[in-house]
């Protein structure tokens, strides 16, 4: 049974006319109200209104036979225990469905995508790879397509900024410029200047001079690049060539950054 | 099944007894006897809820196997009206909700007309007393006056009013059927009584006018 709730009705609250009405009043108390209804009009008309209103309300509410509940009853029991699937089972064993899919995709392109890993942060944590290794992956998987094509002028801030010293590059007949991709050669933070001389790949690698400490290789025997090197003031330039003579080093130059371009709003969001 | 029918075979305040055990078609036999006593109860509480005759049959028969399916869920001990019943109040609710979202669908002019004189909700007017107090003796639109009064009363109030005035029900069944405690079951039923009352009555014609029966 349920506790009394707000709506409840207390005993002293009922209505002796209801209560007569529903039946519950009886004996002495029952007589005398009956007494009361037949010399108060009023009082006998309600109780009148009740017994009309009651006698159609059993009229009209008269509940049906059991058959057709009964015959659903046996047809059920005939067909076997009755297994409803549950909505929200079939909403599970679709999302279960789904997280197994996206875990397989998720799987196979991770195993086979060719792709650099992500870091904290949401920046690119770049493979540490040799001068060399570095060389034949920007070939030979990127196929020379830079990171970024730049005119000049984002090209010497790039420098300014992540190495500290603003350059460019000057115009030289036979090399033709690509752009600027990042690779963790010397550093982390090593930039890579791509161009083509004479229409093959050339690959200078930029990074600060007290960056230059570790053994760097040369190029072995199995193979015809070259590599050479070159200090401009804090930074240290190593170009990897097929060539015999470093064909774009010597066109790097360092230059002031003007200062509108340090002072452009993009330019402080970078800082 | 098994569990189900040692949890069924019920007495006759409802609480189940562990008198045989049976296979699935003897759970069946019982719970279709069990069911059958007490489907008045059940069809009142849905007819209560609902509004509609046919609809509280059909959603009595489909309470009726979805409890079947669910009989291992029945815990001996509790009341078997009562676990019945809330299945028949969820499957009227759902209805009640289907229904309203149907209505507001139709709004041709033309359809609501015909679905107001279709359902007896015409305008009829409330009945009046003669002038000595009595009921007129005939009142070919009393039927029509009840339901649209009826329509007016909350759904669980309704229900109260039902199994107490068609069956007579004692209002702590009434409780145990509706979930609902015992003095708010009482109160439904005299406040639907005095609104069905002031709703179907009026003062006699040519009398003091204003005066609704209490």
């Amino acid at each position: 049974m349920k506790p009394q709730g707000p709506h409840d009705q207390r005993e002293q609250d009922i209505d002796p006319l209801d209560t007569y009405l529903d039946g519950q009043m009886q004996g002495p108390e029952r007589d005398e109200f009956e007494r009361l209804s037949g010399a108060d009009t009023d009082l006998g008309a309600t109780v009148e209104a009740q017994r009309r209103i009651d006698g159609a309300l059993t009229r009209l509410f008269d509940p049906p036979e059991a058959s057709s509940a009964l015959e659903a009853i046996q047809a059920a029991a005939r067909r076997g225990p009755v297994r409803r699937t549950r909505w929200w089972l079939k909403a599970a064993q679709v999302a279960a469905m789904a997280a197994a899919v996206s875990v397989m995709v998720y799987a196979f392109w991770d195993l086979f995508a060719d792709r650099e890993p992500v870091g904290r942060g949401g920046y690119t944590v770049l493979p540490k790879r040799s001068l060399i290794d570095e060389y034949r992956y920007q070939v030979g998987h990127r196929n020379m397509v830079p990171a970024w094509v730049c005119p000049p002028r984002q090209f010497a801030t790039n420098f300014y900024f992540r190495l500290g010293q603003a350059v460019q590059l000057a115009t030289a007949a036979g090399v033709e410029p690509l752009g600027i991709s990042y690779g963790h050669n010397l550093s982390p933070g090593t930039l890579l200047v791509l161009a083509r001389v004479e229409g093959r790949p050339v690959i200078v690698f930029a990074d600060r001079l007290a960056n230059d400490a570790g053994p760097n290789p040369p190029p072995g025997d199995d193979t015809d690049l070259r590599r050479f090197r070159r200090v401009i003031d804090d930074l240290v330039f190593y170009e990897l060539t097929p060539f015999d003579e470093a064909r774009v080093l010597d066109h790097l130059q360092p230059i002031d950054m003007p200062q509108e371009w340090i002072e452009h709003p993009l330019m402080r969001i970078e800082q | 099944m098994a569990q189900a029918t040692a949890n069924l075979a019920a007495g006759r305040d409802g609480h189940p007894k562990r008198d045989r055990p049976g296979d699935a078609a003897d759970a069946a036999d019982q719970f279709a006897a069990r069911f059958q006593s007490s489907y008045r109860l059940f069809w009142l509480v849905a007819v209560g809820i609902v509004g509609d005759r046919t609809a509280a049959e059909d959603i009595v028969q489909d309470a009726a196997v979805i409890a079947l399916g669910k009989l291992d869920q029945f815990k001996t001990g509790t009341n078997f009206n009562a676990w019945i019943s809330q299945i028949v109040r969820y499957s009227a609710l759902n209805e009640t909700r289907k229904r309203k979202h149907r209505r507001t669908q139709r709004t041709d002019p033309v359809e609501i007309d015909r679905a107001v004189v279709s359902s007896g909700l015409s305008n009829a007017p409330p009945l009046r007393l003669t002038a000595d107090g009595q009921l007129p003796a005939d009142a070919g639109h009393f039927d029509d006056a009840m339901m649209q009064a009826l329509e007016s009363i909350n759904p669980v109030a309704r229900a109260c009013l039902l199994l107490r005035t068609v069956e007579a029900l004692d209002y702590q069944s009434i409780s145990q059927l509706l979930d609902i405690p015992q003095g708010t079951a009482m109160s439904h039923v005299h406040r639907a009584r005095r609104r069905l009352r002031r709703l179907l009555t009026a003062p006699p014609t040519g009398g003091p006018p204003g005066r609704a029966l209490p």
